[in-house]
C-alpha cells in the first residue's frame, strides 16, 4: 500500500503532518510519538526575534472546541537553528519550519536564514495568526498581501514554501488563487477561527488577549468546507486540518482534496492520534480496495 | 519520562460535600509518580459521540503506591469536567498521562519539614507527607478548609504520623479563620527547615512572607488551565515575577516552583 504524498516538493511517506504550535518542536511527547513515524513536523512558530507571547490565561475550553491566545511565543530562530534544528533532523523526521513576523522584511530574513539550516524540508508561511497584532492574520486577509509575502519569500529560498491560510476571511479561494499564482507550492489550511469566551461571574473576558483562534472538533466542519472550496480552485496540494480527532476525520480531508492531513489539538487529548490516524487511513484504503492514497484525494469532490 | 496508561478505576467516592477520590491501576505512573507531580486525565464526554469536554483535566496525585500500581487523585467538583469525572464507575476505564510536570524536592533525613495546605492543596500534599515520613522526616503540617467535613485527608494525615494542625473559617475544627493564622504558633527558632505549601493563592502569598521573614526555603505548588500537559502548547504559561519579560509554564517548568522564584506580592492579576 502506498501512502506517500508530495507535498508541492516536500516527499511525506505518510500523509499526517503534526501542525504547528501542538507539537513544540518533536520531542514533548517523547515516548509517545516518535518524529520520524509521523509524514512531517511543523514546527512551532518561529519569528526573527524572540517573542514572550500573550499574557495569561492563555487558552479556554470550549463546547467541542477550545481557544488559544498564545501569542507566537518562541524563542526566536537563532535559537531554533541551533537548538531544536540540530535533535529534530538527527531524529530523521522530515521537518517544516513555521515562520511569523511582525514586517515583511522579518519573513524575509527568517526565509534566507533557514536556507542555510540544512535539514529542512519546507517552509509554512504563517500569515494567519488570530493573536497577534502585526503580521500574522492581518497579512492573510487581502489576497494583494498574500500574493506579495509568498513572491518575497520564495525569492528568498529553494525550499517549498507553504502559506497557511486564515480561514477569518470573505473568500478563501481569492487567497488561494493569489497564493498559487505567487508560486506557492503547496497550501496550508485552516488555521484557526477567531472567536472569545466570557467569564459570566468576574464579567471578564476569559482570555488575556479577550480574543483566541478557535480549533478542535467545533470547525471540522468549516475546515472541509474551504478545502473543497480550494481543491476545486488551485493544483497546487493542499495539506488540510482543523478539528482532526479521529481517522474518519482524517479520510473526510482527504476526500475534499487534502493531499496530507495536519493533527493539531487531537494531540493533547490523544498523543497518539497521529498514529492512530495513520493506521486508520491505511485500514481504510485497504477496506475500499485502495492500493495508492492519490486514488483517494478529492473523491468527493464534483 | 511518561507514559500513557489506560487504567481501570478502583475507586471513585465521595469523600466530602462535592468532594471525591479516585484510585485507579496505573502501574506505570504509580511506579514513576512523584509528590508535586501531575496526571493529565481524560474526561469522557456525557454522550459517546460528543467532544465535550475536549481537553484532559490536570491533578496532582494524591498517592500511588508502587506495590499496588495504584494511583489517586483527589477533586472538587467544579465544572463540567469534574461533574462528569464523578461519574465514572469501579471497572470503566480512563486514559491517564503521567506523571508529568516537576514536583517537590524531597528534603533529606532528619530535617523537618512544615507543609502548609488548603482546600484541595491537600493533594499533593498529603502525598508528600507519606513521602517525607518514610525517609525519616518530621512533619508538621498545617491544614485549612472551609468547615470541618472538608478536612477530608485528615485521617490519612494522623495516620501517617504527621502533626496536624487545622483551621476552619466557620471554626467547626481547629482555629477558626484562616490555615496561615496557625504560622505565628510556629516556634520562632527553628520552625521548621523546609516549608511546602499548595492551595489559593493568598495562602500561599502569606506562607511565602512567612518563608522569607524567618529565612527558611521552601517550595509551591501553582495551578493553571492547561491543554497539552507536557509543555507543547505553552497555554499554561505564568509570569512569576512581574518584571519577567518571560513566562514560564506551569506543566513543565512546574507546577512545583522554590518559593522565592515567585513574586506574590503584586497579586496574582499583577503576575500577567
Amino acid at each position: 500500500m502506498n501512502l506517500e504524498v508530495d507535498l508541492g516538493g516536500i516527499r511525506l511517506a505518510n500523509p499526517v503532518v503534526m501542525a504547528s504550535g501542538t507539537f513544540g518542536y518533536g520531542f514533548g511527547y517523547e515516548g509517545l510519538l516518535d518524529p520520524d513515524d509521523v509524514g512531517a513536523i511543523i514546527s512551532k512558530a518561529t519569528t526573527r526575534e524572540p517573542w514572550a507571547g500573550n499574557p495569561p490565561p492563555r487558552i479556554a475550553e470550549t463546547p467541542c472546541g477550545m481557544l488559544n491566545a498564545i501569542g507566537l511565543e518562541n524563542p526566536g530562530i537563532e535559537a531554533f537553528l541551533s537548538e531544536h534544528l540540530p535533535r529534530l533532523r538527527r531524529s530523521g523526521a522530515v521537518v517544516i519550519v513555521n515562520i511569523a513576523g511582525r514586517t515583511f522584511q522579518e519573513y524575509v530574513e527568517l526565509a534566507s536564514m533557514i536556507e542555510t539550516g540544512k535539514g529542512v524540508a519546507g517552509i509554512e508561511i504563517n500569515i494567519s495568526c488570530p493573536n497577534v497584532d502585526m503580521g500574522g492574520m492581518q497579512l492573510g486577509t487581502a489576497p494583494g498581501m498574500v500574493s506579495e509575502i509568498v513572491k518575497a519569500v520564495k525569492d528568498e529560498t529553494h525550499l517549498p514554501v507553504m502559506p497557511k491560510l486564515s480561514p477569518n476571511v470573505t473568500d478563501i479561494v481569492a487567497i488561494a488563487k493569489a497564493a498559487e499564482s505567487a508560486g506557492a507550492d503547496a497550501i496550508s489550511m485552516i488555521n484557526t477561527l477567531q472567536g472569545m469566551a466570557v467569564d459570566i461571574e468576574t464579567k471578564r473576558p476569559v482570555l488575556g488577549n479577550i480574543f483566541g483562534g478557535l480549533s478542535g472538533p467545533a470547525i471540522k466542519p468549516i475546515a472541509l468546507r474551504m478545502v473543497y472550496q480550494v481543491y476545486r480552485a488551485v493544483d497546487i496540494p493542499i495539506l488540510g486540518g482543523g478539528g482532526i480527532m479521529s481517522a474518519k476525520d482524517a479520510i473526510e480531508f482527504l476526500l475534499v482534496g487534502a493531499s496530507a492531513v495536519s493533527v493539531g489539538t487531537g494531540t493533547f487529548v490523544n498523543p497518539r492520534l497521529a498514529m492512530e490516524v495513520k493506521a486508520g487511513i491505511e485500514d481504510y484504503m485497504e477496506r475500499h480496495g485502495h492500493t495508492d492514497l492519490r486514488e483517494i484525494i478529492g473523491a468527493a469532490v464534483s | 519520562m511518561f507514559f500513557l496508561e489506560n487504567t481501570e478505576i478502583v475507586e471513585n467516592d465521595r469523600v466530602g460535600d462535592g468532594l471525591y477520590e479516585l484510585k485507579c491501576r496505573a502501574p506505570q505512573i504509580a511506579g514513576k509518580g512523584e509528590p508535586g507531580q501531575f496526571v493529565h486525565v481524560e474526561i469522557k464526554p456525557h454522550q459517546a459521540a460528543s467532544a465535550s469536554p475536549l481537553l484532559r483535566r490536570p491533578f496532582s496525585l494524591y498517592g500511588a503506591d508502587a506495590e499496588q500500581g495504584v494511583i489517586s487523585i483527589l477533586y472538587r467538583i467544579r465544572g463540567l469536567g469534574t461533574s462528569l469525572l464523578k461519574e465514572a464507575k469501579p471497572g470503566e476505564y480512563l486514559s491517564v498521562l503521567g506523571p508529568l510536570g516537576r514536583g517537590f524536592t524531597l528534603s533529606g533525613a532528619g530535617s523537618v519539614a512544615l507543609l502548609v495546605g488548603g482546600g484541595m492543596g491537600i493533594a499533593p500534599l498529603a502525598y508528600l507527607a507519606d513521602r517525607l515520613l518514610e525517609s525519616g522526616c518530621e512533619v508538621d503540617v498545617l491544614y485549612g478548609a472551609e468547615t470541618a467535613c472538608e478536612l477530608v485527608a485528615l485521617e490519612k494525615l494522623e495516620q501517617s504520623g504527621a502533626r496536624c494542625h487545622v483551621a476552619t473559617m466557620d471554626g467547626s475544627r481547629g482555629h477558626k479563620g484562616l490555615v496561615t493564622d496557625l504560622l505565628a504558633r510556629m516556634p520562632a527558632e527553628k520552625a521548621a527547615d523546609i516549608i511546602y505549601s499548595c492551595g489559593p493563592f493568598e495562602m500561599m502569598a502569606r506562607v511565602a512572607r512567612f518563608s522569607k521573614e524567618r529565612g527558611i526555603p521552601g517550595e509551591v505548588s501553582l495551578e493553571s488551565n492547561m491543554a497539552c500537559g507536557v509543555g507543547v502548547c505553552l497555554g499554561c504559561a505564568v509570569r512569576l515575577k512581574a518584571g519577567d519579560r518571560d513566562y514560564a509554564k506551569v506543566c513543565s517548568d512546574g507546577p512545583v516552583f522554590s518559593i522565592d522564584q515567585v513574586e506574590f506580592e503584586a497579586g496574582e492579576g499583577g503576575r500577567k
